[in-house]
């Protein structure tokens, strides 16, 4: 008899459930407005610790902070305009000696969203800076803008299969 | 200046010598009669588990320091001088070796003995002593004891080996703690090789003890601040107890028997069998002699108890779960959630997705990849030891291999086999010494093909595995740090928030740490229930599918309610969740008050929630959708309302929701019949409002690995989530979350 109290009372000790506490609301996290800062600007230098948000593809890592970021055949930088009227677009790349040895002179065509914006041919290495009015009709503000550069010729290493492009220094649109 | 390496053997020596001397006293006031090479064997492990025992109540009233762990260890050394433990032993020696064994032997041991000794003073970078075995280790050690760790259910799990690292850690640091591992793995093959000659099998406790000693996934675990080794070396010693018991009958080891089973549990929850085993084979055997059996079995419990509840009573009264981070479904707990529980569970038992079973065979033998670790191509033959059936003591080693083997259905990495491994190296042993000429030249195959630079020939290059001989790391003529730097990468990662965020601070983490070489305060994303949710408000302004772009609308005829309940009636895979809970009287959305009460069932925790106003949090049930989960509100008195709006997430299409209202009194009525779903927009500005619920956290540093989920969007967006860049090395960045914008 004792016996079965025991186990009578243990199984109803397995069949309690705690009840779950109650809690008061906590602090109010005040309401989103729905906006939000534009991620980027318009304007990028390569030793920007915010450099990498700008970059679509095409530019291989660098050292932290490096003045300028080896690219390989077509990198794709982003931007954001607050407006698009008047504004031209610029690149400061420089060609490096060790590649040009390989490559020769290169042309390096800029396309805005895959639609062309202009070209340029180099026939020597060194700093080089390409800059060109941009048609209104070809930019936007209201989402990122995309802009490439390919280069026709690359430099591609005999260790890893690397292809290097240029190195890049600064990009972006002014007016 | 003392070289590093000089406190490294210091720190363990002292640590085993402590618990040599403890486990001697242990042996000789209870007058238990054993062979001279048994009692020193026997005496470390039993030692082992009192000054666990020890170590665990000084971190319990914060003694944890290492004055007080050199005042402890020097008073049990002297203890042990002025007993005699250290003067010659009256104690018969066991059988003599036969000359070709003993040279065999010796010569295999000594060789191993130098590689692993190498390799356990070198810097210690195992994957899972430097994050978490001796993270916590170091956290005890600065915190001067246990404190109350709620975010790293690692930190949930027994420890009891990790209690002596903790000795030998303060004087020697994280190398100190792998040689005392090293220790054990030594002493494993001395206790099979004792325990054969015992029983008259000498030749086959040679070869067990040379395929346990040279198997190479012993050899990486056993000379690392893991614990697979020391828990093997300890379930054998309960055995080989338990068989003398069986042919002595003397009552006195009970004691030992009970401790040892205890330790078992302490050092590693899956070797916790032990204790039914344990408890099964005395009992059986009192049975069948006809001999009493209560008062033996009560000694027994005590034993086991005395070294097991104190780690259950921890965890009971820390995280709310004795056996946490297991069985939450039964205790449930804010701190380790079921679903993860299950998610954790299924990937042990899957590990590296085999493609099929027939995978692992080769893999345990040969490749040691997919499972972590490889015991060496010579276990291909294991199932020869089948053979050993045929003998009485062949079926009692198979038995209990079989019986420590079954955690092995629940985690299928190579370590999880060791507890057994003592047992079926001992009977395929047997089977091979029936054979004249075999078993040497087993031994010897197995020696050679285990060897680092004989292994690398034909494992794979991901096999865990030794890799190198790295005497002048180990001797630290090789400079610490440079080695460290070299070959650990989570190392690195480690200094790096050890330089960059200041002292006190917490980083949240999606991927693992080597905390072991931080003092800052890691969370990792899936190792609690807390680091869980601050996972979930990053992936809210991350991926869409986790923020609310769903509401539920219940309409109903305006009435005064004072209770609101939500019932889930369906059974399913999906959670529930609810990111917002908003009642209106027409338009209006009544304004929240502090008297209300809110309650839910599963995951009560959370409930607030569900009412903080903010959409990247969420109240979750954080397990499968049953019947009778439910989400109830108290106002605290009754208010018109004619509307109630549930703003969620799309992942849980399985839910079915029945909403119901009451008002002072009476009834529950059921309010759901006209229920309106629609989409919304995604809102913006999530990312930087997760970073907010983070800050709101004290978390304030976030790491981020190359494979990171959240990496790439960090990156491009870091103005949107409002962090900036502090470092990177390797890939690895660790951002700094800014303060909000006022």
């Amino acid at each position: 008899m004792f016996r079965l109290l025991i186990i009578a009372a243990l199984l109803c000790l397995g069949a309690c459930a705690p009840e779950p506490e109650w809690y008061a609301p906590p602090m109010q996290r005040a309401t989103l407005r729905g906006v939000e800062p534009r991620p980027v600007g318009s304007v990028v230098s390569m030793d920007s610790p915010l450099a990498d948000a700008y970059i679509v593809s095409g530019v291989l890592k660098g050292d932290p902070l490096s003045r300028w970021r080896w690219t390989s055949q077509r990198p794709e930088l982003r931007f954001y305009l607050t407006e698009t009227k008047g504004l031209k677009f610029f690149m400061d790349f420089v060609l490096a000696e060790a590649t040009f040895q390989f490559t020769g002179p290169v042309t390096v065509r800029f396309s805005i969203g895959g639609k062309p914006l202009g070209s340029a041919h180099y026939g020597k290495p060194g700093e080089q800076h390409y800059e060109v009015e941009v048609p209104g009709n070809l930019l936007t503000a209201s989402e990122p803008v995309k802009v490439a550069a390919e280069v026709d010729k690359v430099y591609v290493s005999p260790q890893d299969g690397a292809k290097l492009g240029f190195l890049l220094v600064r990009a972006g649109f002014e007016q | 200046m003392i070289p590093k390496a000089v406190y490294i053997l210091f720190g363990a020596s002292f640590t085993l010598a402590s618990a040599y001397v403890l486990g001697r006293l242990l042996l000789e006031r209870l007058r238990i009669r054993l062979y001279r090479e048994e009692e020193w064997l026997f005496g470390l492990v039993c030692g082992a588990s009192l000054l666990h025992l020890l170590v665990f109540l000084l971190c319990s009233v914060q003694l944890a320091r290492k004055g007080v762990f050199f005042s402890v260890g020097a008073a049990i050394l002297a203890t042990g001088w002025a007993k005699g433990v250290f003067g010659p032993s009256r104690a018969p020696g066991l059988p003599p070796l036969g000359r070709l064994w003993k040279w065999l032997f010796t010569a295999i041991y000594l060789a191993y003995a130098v590689l692993y000794l190498s390799n356990a003073m070198a810097p210690e970078m195992s994957p899972d002593g430097s994050s978490y075995h001796l993270g916590l280790v170091a956290r005890y050690l600065r915190e001067h004891g246990f404190s109350c760790i709620t975010t790293n259910m690692y930190a949930n799990l027994t420890q009891g080996v990790e209690m002596l690292y903790l000795f030998a850690f303060a004087f020697g640091r994280h190398s100190a703690a792998a040689v005392v591992h090293f220790g054990f793995t030594m002493a494993l093959p001395l206790l099979i090789l004792t325990h054969a000659r015992r029983f008259g099998l000498a030749a086959a406790g040679v070869g067990a003890a040379v395929l346990m000693l040279c198997a190479p996934v012993v050899g990486i675990d056993g000379t690392t601040a893991y614990n697979d080794v020391a828990v093997t070396a300890v379930v054998f010693s309960l055995y080989c107890l338990l068989e003398i018991w069986r042919e002595e009958r003397q009552s006195a080891l009970i004691v030992p028997v009970g401790l040892l089973a205890g330790f078992c549990y302490a050092g590693k929850y899956t070797a916790g069998l032990a204790i039914p085993f344990a408890a099964g084979f005395l009992l059986w055997r009192l049975w069948r002699a006809r001999q009493p059996w209560l008062k033996p079995l009560l000694v027994f419990a005590a034993c086991a108890a005395v070294m097991a509840v104190p780690w259950a009573a921890k965890n009971w009264i820390i995280v709310g779960n004795p056996l946490s981070p297991f069985f939450n479904r039964y205790f449930p707990n804010p701190n380790v959630h079921i679903s993860f529980e299950q998610e954790y569970v299924e990937r042990m038992r899957h590990y590296g997705d085999p493609k099929s079973y027939w995978d692992i065979p080769m893999d345990l033998t040969v490749h040691g990849a997919m499972l972590s670790g490889t015991l060496g191509p010579v276990f291909v033959l294991l199932p020869l030891a089948l053979l050993a059936l045929r003998r009485p003591r062949g079926r009692r080693l198979l038995a209990a291999g079989a019986f420590f083997a079954l955690p092995y259905l629940n985690n299928i990495g190579t370590r999880f086999l060791l507890p057994s491994l003592p047992f079926f190296s001992l009977a395929l042993a047997m089977v091979f010494a029936r054979s004249r000429g075999v078993l040497p030249v087993v031994m010897a195959a197995h020696a050679i093909l285990s060897w680092p630079h004989v292994l690398k020939l034909y494992s794979s290059q991901y096999a865990w595995r030794l890799e190198r001989i790295p005497v002048a790391a180990a001797l630290r003529i090789q400079k610490e740090e440079k080695y460290l730097t070299d070959f650990s990468y989570g190392y690195v990662v480690a200094r790096m928030i050890e330089d960059f965020v200041p002292k006190g601070e917490k980083v949240f983490t999606f991927g693992g740490v080597a905390e072991a070489y931080t003092t800052r305060d890691i969370l990792t994303a899936y190792q609690a229930g807390f680091n869980n949710n601050l996972g979930e408000f990053v992936w809210a302004g991350l991926f869409p599918d986790s923020a609310p772009t769903h509401q539920l609308t219940y309409t109903f005829r305006e009435r005064p309610l004072r209770h609101l309940k939500l019932v889930q009636n369906n059974s399913g895979t999906d959670q529930w969740s609810i990111s917002e809970w908003r009642m209106y009287k027409g338009e209006k959305e009544l304004p929240r008050s502090p008297e209300w009460r809110l309650r839910a069932w599963p995951n009560p925790w959370d409930a607030e929630l569900a009412f903080d106003n903010s959409l990247v949090t969420r109240w979750r049930s954080w397990e499968a959708i049953k019947p009778g989960m439910f989400f109830e509100v108290d106002l605290g008195g009754e208010r018109l309302m004619n509307s109630v709006r549930l703003e969620i997430t799309k992942d849980q299409y399985q839910a079915a929701l029945k909403l119901y209202g009451r008002g002072e009194r009476g009834d529950w009525t059921l309010l759901s019949g006209a229920m309106k779903e629609s989409d919304v927009p995604l809102m913006k500005g999530l990312r930087r409002a997760a970073m907010e619920e983070l800050r709101a956290r004290g978390v304030r540093y976030l790491l981020v690995a190359p494979d990171d989920p959240a990496g790439q969007d960090y990156m491009a967006n870091a103005a949107l989530w409002g962090i900036g860049l502090l470092a990177e090395r390797g890939g690895t960045r660790l951002y700094r979350i800014n303060e909000a914008a006022p």
